[in-house]
């Protein structure tokens, strides 16, 4: 029977390229929370030691050890009548346990950049401020068991350690977590 | 010592003036084409030889010799491809526009009853003006990560970034009367990675001044 040998082959070739090919696989965040901020439409921006913003990922049964947590924020020089074109190399990203638990798993530095080229400190209207960026976290067997059974959760911290910009989240644009497995 | 804090405050003043008087200025172009670039939904790929996307602006009297356009695109390593690619693509700023010229060709005959100067008569002629007047790299970046180079079913696509113009002084002119127009090339300078534009996210034209 030729259809059935087409067929069975058909199956194999998926097989292969499942085994083959590790997929991508993303979660955008669950919840939203930002501290001692100030809110300009929509926008969470932080400007002083005790502001920071924070996003809650469910507990993901195939989170592996390492993944990277994929942000669109905006950044400018102050949070009333900002300036465009700001960014900066060294964010503080804090990796955390669970949905209120402050047991802090890791701390990493990313970079925040901002596609707009002209740096205008002057009230841009909102203009210039998108920034994009990305920050890789490694943990280890034991800690991604922790997180795969309690979930968990990633805190921006201000300043960067690079300078003194504000920076904010929207609860509608939410991270996206993604790693291939 | 005083003669020190003087020039300070000068130098302060100086500074506070300057950027008091400076302003951002943006501005969107009017037209969207494009040539060789495959529509998949709302957007235009870019993935083989020739194929470009055209933004036509029209004249901009205050524009500057050196300005920036950022653009949003979306990027990946080929037909469902991955997340995370960029690339630097070739971009050409052209003006296009009509010439008005007038010519002098005589005058008119003054009448016998009073006495009229006589008056001039033009003929007028429109003629094309079209230049290629700047060179420019189109830095894109894709801040996605993993980097990922199987299907990633459109995540991960997104980049942006900008291309500087640095206008030769001869052409300024042109750009302050004529529309003008930038194309980006496929394929980019560094790879074949395809791109794709989308005729409702404009790329920006922004300078201070």
């Amino acid at each position: 029977m030729p259809g059935r040998k087409i067929l069975g082959f058909v199956v194999l070739l998926i097989i292969f390229q499942v085994l083959l090919f590790p997929e991508l696989i993303i979660y955008k965040a669950d919840t939203f929370s930002a501290y001692s901020t100030s809110e300009y439409s929509g926008w969470y921006w932080c400007d002083n030691k005790d502001a920071y913003l924070e996003w809650y990922w469910f507990p993901i049964r195939n989170l592996p050890e390492i993944f990277y947590i994929n942000f669109h924020l905006k950044m400018s020089n102050k949070v009333d009548g900002g300036g465009s074109g700001f960014s900066s190399q060294e964010m503080v990203a804090i990796l955390l346990t669970g949905e209120m638990d402050e047991k802090v798993l890791k701390r990493s530095i990313f970079r925040v950049y901002n596609p707009f080229p002209v740096k205008f400190t002057g009230d841009s209207e909102g203009l210039g401020q998108d920034v994009y960026g990305s920050v890789e976290f490694q943990v280890d067997e034991k800690e991604v068991k922790i997180l795969r059974n309690e979930g968990l959760r990633i805190r921006l911290i201000w300043p960067p350690l690079d300078n003194r910009n504000v920076f904010s989240a929207s609860e509608s644009v939410k991270p996206v977590l993604a790693f291939v497995r | 010592m005083k003669k020190i804090i003087f020039i300070i405050i000068l130098i302060i003043l100086f500074s506070t003036v300057v950027s008091a008087r400076e302003r951002l200025y943006v501005y969107e172009p009017v037209k969207f084409n494009y040539v060789g670039a495959v529509k998949t939904g709302e957007w235009y790929w870019c993935r083989s030889t020739g194929a470009r996307i055209i933004w036509t602006w029209n004249s901009v009297p205050n524009i500057p010799d050196v300005f920036y356009v950022e653009y949003t695109l979306l990027q990946t390593n080929g037909i469902n491809g991955g997340s995370g690619f960029d690339s630097n693509i070739k971009a050409e700023l052209i003006v296009e526009g009509q010439k008005i010229e007038r010519k002098l060709i005589g005058y008119t005959k003054p009448p016998v009853t009073h006495y009229e100067k006589p008056q001039p008569i033009f003929t007028t002629t429109a003629k094309k003006v079209k230049k290629k007047i700047a060179k420019g790299v189109l830095k894109m970046e894709n801040t996605f990560r993993p980097v990922y180079d199987h299907d990633s079913k459109g995540i991960g696509y997104e980049a942006h970034g900008y291309v500087m113009f640095d206008v030769p002084k001869v052409y300024l002119e042109d750009l302050k009367k004529y529309q003008f127009y930038i194309i980006i090339y496929w394929p980019p300078l560094d790879n074949e990675y395809h791109f794709a534009a989308n005729a409702n996210l404009k790329p920006m034209l922004v300078f201070k001044k």
